[in-house]
C-alpha cells in the first residue's frame, strides 16, 4: 500500500464533516433555495436520509472488500481492464471537486473580502497550500482535521445563534406552497454535495476500525446535514426565499446580519475562516485521494509525486474551463449534480450489483 | 551531521519566512485609514420627472473627532463631519463620482443610515435597490429611512449630543428595536417584505421639526411677551411611518397609527395605553388620563375564510404596569378598580387598533398589517385564488379585535396621595 497512515474513527468522522462545510459555506444554500423555496431546509433532510442509505452500501463494500478502497476493488470485481476504466472515474471525480471548491472559495474571497487582489493570486495560493497539505499524506489531514472540524461546527452554531434575532418563522410559511415538485428537486441536488463524502471508501481501508465507517459515517453526515439545514433555514427566514436564492454565499450574508446587542457585530471574517479553513483542507483531501487512486490504477508505489501535478492540473481546469464566475456558478448548478450523481450513485451501485452477481469478494 | 541537518532546515524555514512575508503582504487590498473618507449616511434624491439620482453622503472626519461641532467651528481641530453631494444615472454612478471631489477613497462599509427623499421615495425606490444589495459595502442590516424633505436636509443637520449625525440617527434607531412606538426597518427586512405577498413594506419617516420654536411661540402667547430664548436650530424627529406599495411610496401613517402598526405586526412590547378612566359608579367623581407602560405583550392575526368571506381574527395580550394616574385618586388597591382599568384599557387599545385598520382599508388602501402574509401562511391553497384580487378585497375584509389586558403592579407606589384640585 502507498499510504502508510492510519487513522482512528474520531479522525475519520472530522474528516467526511470538513469535506461538506465548505459546501455550506458556499453556493450550495443559494442554490437549493432557488430550487426548493422554503422547503430547502425540508430537503436537506431527506438528501441526508438518502446519504445514510448511500452509506450503507459503501459500508457494507469496505467490509466486503477488506482493505480495499473502491479504486482497487472496481478492479477486483472487473478485472484489470475494465475495472482500471471504471476506477479511474472515481480519481478524476475528486480532481474534478478539488478544482470546483477551491475555485468558488476564491471567487467569494476575491469578490467579498479582497475585491483589488487579483483573483488568481487567490487561487494559486489555495492551490499551493492545499498541495502541500495533501502531499503530506492522510495522517497530516486527519490531524487537522481533527483540531478544526470542531472548531468550525461550534463557530457555525454560535453564529446561527447570534443571528436568531432577525430571524422571522413567518418567512418559512407556508411549506409545500408550490406542491411537492421543488422539494423533491432540491433532494437530489443536496445529496449529489453530501454525496463527496464517497470519499470515506478511500478511508475507509486505513482506518484502524473499519467496522465504523458507518456509524462515522452517519454522525458526520448528521453533522454536516444540521449545518447546512441551519444555513439554509436560517437564510429563508431571515431575508425571504425571494433574496435569498440569488446570494452568492447566504451563510456569509448571514454572519453580515450579526448584530448581537451592539456589541458583536461584523463577525464575517469567522465565516471566512471557516470557508477558506474547510476548503483548502477538503480540497487536499481531494488531491490526495486523486493521487493515491491513480497511483493504485496505474501501480505506482508511491502517490506523492502525483500530487503536486494534479493540483496543477486541477489550477489550470479551474482557470481554463470557466471564464467568469456566472459559468462556474451554472456548471456548479446544472452540471455538476447529474455527474456527480453518476459517480457517488450509479457506479457504486453498479458496482455493488457486479461484485453480488459475479460472487466477488476480497481475500482476507 | 545533525547539526548541519538542523541548521539547514532553520535556514529553509528562514527562506520561507521570508518569501512569505514578501509574497503575502495582501499589498493589492491594503488601506490606511487616514487615506479614507468614511460614509456614514448616504441620502437619495431626485427631481420629480427625472432619472437623475442627487446624491448626499455624510462623511466622518476622523481629524476633527477631539473637539466638539461648535467648538469646532471656530478652527479647534476642524467638524466632525462633512457632507458632499454628487450626481449620476443611477447610485452607484453617483458614488463615483464622489471621487471627482474627494481626496481621499470613499468607504461605504460603515455606512449605517440610508435616507430617501420624498419625491424619490415617491417617484420608485426600483433602481437603488439592486444596488444596495449587490455591493459588498453595503449591509443589509443599514437602517433605511424616508423623510417628508430631500434627503439632503436631513444629512445636513446635527443632532444634540452626538458629533456624526449618522450616528445620532442609528442610536434613535436602536432604542426602538427594544423600546418606542416606530418600528425600525433595516435592509434585509425592507427587502424581504417587498418581496412578499401584498408586495408592501415601510420605513420610519424621518422629520424636521422645530420643537423649540413651537414651545417658545405658546409660552409667548401665555405670558404675552416675548420670552428671552437662544433660539435652537431644528430637531431631527423619527414618529411616523412612509408606506411603500411596489416600491413606491403610497402614504404616511401619523403617529398614533404608526405605534399601533407596531402593535400589529410586530409587538405590543415597549408601546403604551393612554386613556381617559371612567370610574363605574357615577357617584365618584374622579376621572382622568390613565397611562400604562406595557411590560411584555404578543399579537397574533388569524385568518378564517368561510361562506361569508375573510375574516381576520386579531388577538392582543399585553402585560403593562402602571405608569400614571393622574391626580384622580384612583384606587388601585381595590381590585375592582383595576379590573375597570384593565377592561377601559383594553377598550381604548380595541378602538386604537379598529382606527389603524381602518386607515389601511379606507385611507391608504394598502395591506400594510400583514393581512396576505397570515392569509398566504394559513390558508395557502385558497390564498392563490385571492391573490390576484387582493388590491380589491382588501377593503372589504372583515376582522375582530380580542383584547386583554393584565395590570401586573403599579410602579413604586400603590394609591396616589394627592387629591385632585377641585377637592381642595
Amino acid at each position: 500500500m502507498a499510504e502508510k497512515g492510519i487513522i482512528n474513527t474520531k479522525q475519520f468522522v472530522w474528516m467526511l464533516f470538513i469535506i461538506i462545510t465548505p459546501f455550506a459555506a458556499m453556493q450550495i444554500p443559494g442554490m437549493l433555495i432557488m430550487q426548493a423555496g422554503r422547503d430547502a431546509w425540508l430537503s436537506v433532510l431527506s438528501a441526508w436520509f438518502l446519504d445514510v442509505m448511500l452509506a450503507i452500501v459503501y459500508a457494507y463494500m469496505g467490509l466486503r472488500f477488506p482493505g480495499e478502497n473502491f479504486v482497487q476493488y472496481s478492479i477486483t470485481i472487473l478485472g484489470k481492464y475494465l475495472g482500471r476504466v471504471v476506477g479511474i472515474l472515481f480519481p478524476l471525480f475528486f480532481l474534478l471537486v478539488c478544482t470546483l471548491v477551491l475555485r468558488s472559495l476564491s471567487q467569494v474571497v476575491d469578490t467579498v473580502f479582497l475585491p483589488l487582489t487579483p483573483f488568481n493570486v487567490i487561487l494559486v495560493t489555495a492551490f499551493l497550500v492545499s498541495a502541500l497539505i495533501g502531499r503530506k499524506g492522510i495522517e497530516v489531514i486527519a490531524r487537522m482535521t481533527e483540531i478544526l472540524g470542531p472548531l468550525y461546527l461550534l463557530s457555525i452554531v454560535t453564529l446561527s445563534f447570534l443571528v436568531l434575532p432577525s430571524f422571522h418563522i413567518a418567512r418559512l410559511k407556508p411549506q409545500f406552497d408550490q406542491g411537492v415538485a421543488p422539494f423533491l428537486v432540491g433532494t437530489p441536488l443536496m445529496l449529489t454535495s453530501f454525496g463527496v463524502c464517497i470519499i470515506m471508501a478511500m478511508y475507509i481501508p486505513l482506518c484502524n476500525r473499519p467496522e465504523n465507517g458507518f456509524l462515522g459515517k452517519l454522525s458526520a453526515v448528521s453533522m454536516g446535514a444540521l449545518v447546512v439545514c441551519l444555513v439554509t433555514a436560517l437564510s429563508v427566514g431571515i431575508f425571504g426565499m425571494e433574496d435569498a436564492q440569488y446570494m452568492t454565499s447566504p451563510g456569509l450574508e448571514l454572519a453580515k446580519m450579526i448584530n448581537f446587542s451592539n456589541y458583536i457585530e461584523r463577525v464575517e471574517m469567522v465565516w471566512l475562516l471557516i470557508l477558506v479553513g474547510s476548503g483548502i483542507l477538503a480540497s487536499s483531501s481531494m488531491l490526495w485521494a486523486f493521487g493515491q487512486g491513480l497511483a493504485q490504477i496505474v501501480g505506482l508505489k508511491s502517490y506523492q509525486s502525483l500530487i503536486y501535478p494534479g493540483a496543477l492540473i486541477s489550477l489550470v481546469l479551474s482557470l481554463i474551463s470557466f471564464p467568469s464566475g456566472l459559468q462556474h456558478t451554472n456548471f456548479f448548478h446544472y452540471t455538476f449534480p447529474i455527474m456527480a450523481a453518476f459517480v457517488e450513485t450509479g457506479l457504486e451501485l453498479f458496482l455493488l450489483m457486479a461484485a453480488l452477481i459475479l460472487h466477488k469478494r476480497g481475500t482476507t | 551531521m545533525k547539526m548541519d541537518k538542523g541548521c539547514l532546515t532553520m535556514r529553509k524555514l528562514a527562506f520561507i519566512v521570508v518569501c512569505i512575508s514578501l509574497l503575502l503582504t495582501g499589498c493589492w487590498d491594503y488601506q490606511e485609514v487616514d487615506r479614507l473618507a468614511p460614509v456614514m449616511a448616504i441620502g437619495i434624491d431626485s427631481i420629480p420627472g427625472s432619472k437623475i439620482i442627487l446624491l448626499t453622503v455624510q462623511i466622518a472626519s476622523p481629524e476633527g473627532k477631539g473637539g466638539s461641532k461648535r467648538t469646532g467651528q471656530q478652527g479647534g481641530g476642524g467638524e466632525a463631519y462633512t457632507v458632499m453631494n454628487s450626481e449620476g444615472k443611477s447610485l452607484s454612478e453617483a458614488i463615483h463620482n464622489l471621487s471627482t471631489q474627494s481626496t481621499r477613497r470613499i468607504s461605504l462599509s460603515h455606512c449605517k443610515i440610508i435616507v430617501l427623499g420624498e419625491n424619490f421615495a415617491e417617484a420608485g425606490i426600483g433602481q437603488i435597490l439592486d444596488e444596495l444589495k449587490r455591493d459588498r459595502n453595503f449591509r443589509r442590516t443599514d437602517w433605511l429611512l424616508t423623510t417628508d424633505k430631500t434627503a439632503k436636509e436631513i444629512l445636513e443637520k446635527d443632532i444634540e449630543l452626538e458629533q456624526v449625525p449618522a450616528r445620532g440617527l442609528d442610536l434613535i434607531l436602536q432604542n426602538f428595536t427594544t423600546l418606542g412606538r416606530v418600528l425600525p426597518m433595516n435592509l434585509s427586512d425592507f427587502s424581504a417584505r417587498l418581496n412578499e405577498e401584498s408586495k408592501v413594506s415601510f420605513s420610519p419617516l424621518v422629520q424636521l421639526e422645530d420643537i423649540d420654536k413651537q414651545v417658545t411661540s405658546q409660552l409667548e402667547k401665555a405670558a404675552g411677551r416675548s420670552l428671552e430664548s437662544a433660539g435652537r436650530p431644528k430637531t431631527l424627529t423619527i414618529s411616523k411611518t412612509a408606506v411603500y406599495k411596489n416600491l413606491r411610496m403610497v402614504g404616511v401613517l401619523n403617529e398614533d397609527d404608526t405605534r399601533l402598526h407596531r402593535w400589529l405586526i410586530d409587538s405590543p412590547k415597549g408601546s403604551s395605553i393612554k386613556f381617559t378612566y371612567t370610574p363605574q359608579s357615577p357617584t365618584e367623581e374622579v376621572q382622568g388620563e390613565v397611562m400604562l407602560n406595557i411590560i411584555d405583550g404578543k399579537t397574533s392575526i388569524t385568518p378564517q375564510i368561510s361562506e361569508n368571506g375573510i375574516t381576520m381574527n386579531i388577538a392582543v395580550t399585553v402585560k403593562a404596569s402602571l405608569s400614571e394616574t393622574g391626580v384622580t385618586g384612583v384606587d388601585v388597591l381595590d381590585p375592582k378598580v383595576v379590573a375597570q382599568l384593565e377592561l377601559q384599557a383594553a377598550e381604548a387599545v380595541k378602538l386604537q387598533l379598529e382606527h389603524t385598520i381602518n386607515t389601511a382599508q379606507k385611507e391608504i388602501k394598502v395591506d400594510y398589517v400583514d393581512f396576505a402574509e397570515s392569509l398566504h401562511n394559513y390558508y395557502p391553497v385558497e390564498w392563490k385564488q385571492i391573490k390576484d384580487n387582493w388590491d380589491d378585497t382588501f377593503p372589504t375584509v372583515e376582522y375582530r379585535i380580542s383584547c386583554d389586558v393584565e395590570i401586573r403592579n403599579t410602579g413604586i407606589i400603590t394609591d396616589s396621595t394627592q387629591q385632585n384640585e377641585s377637592e381642595e
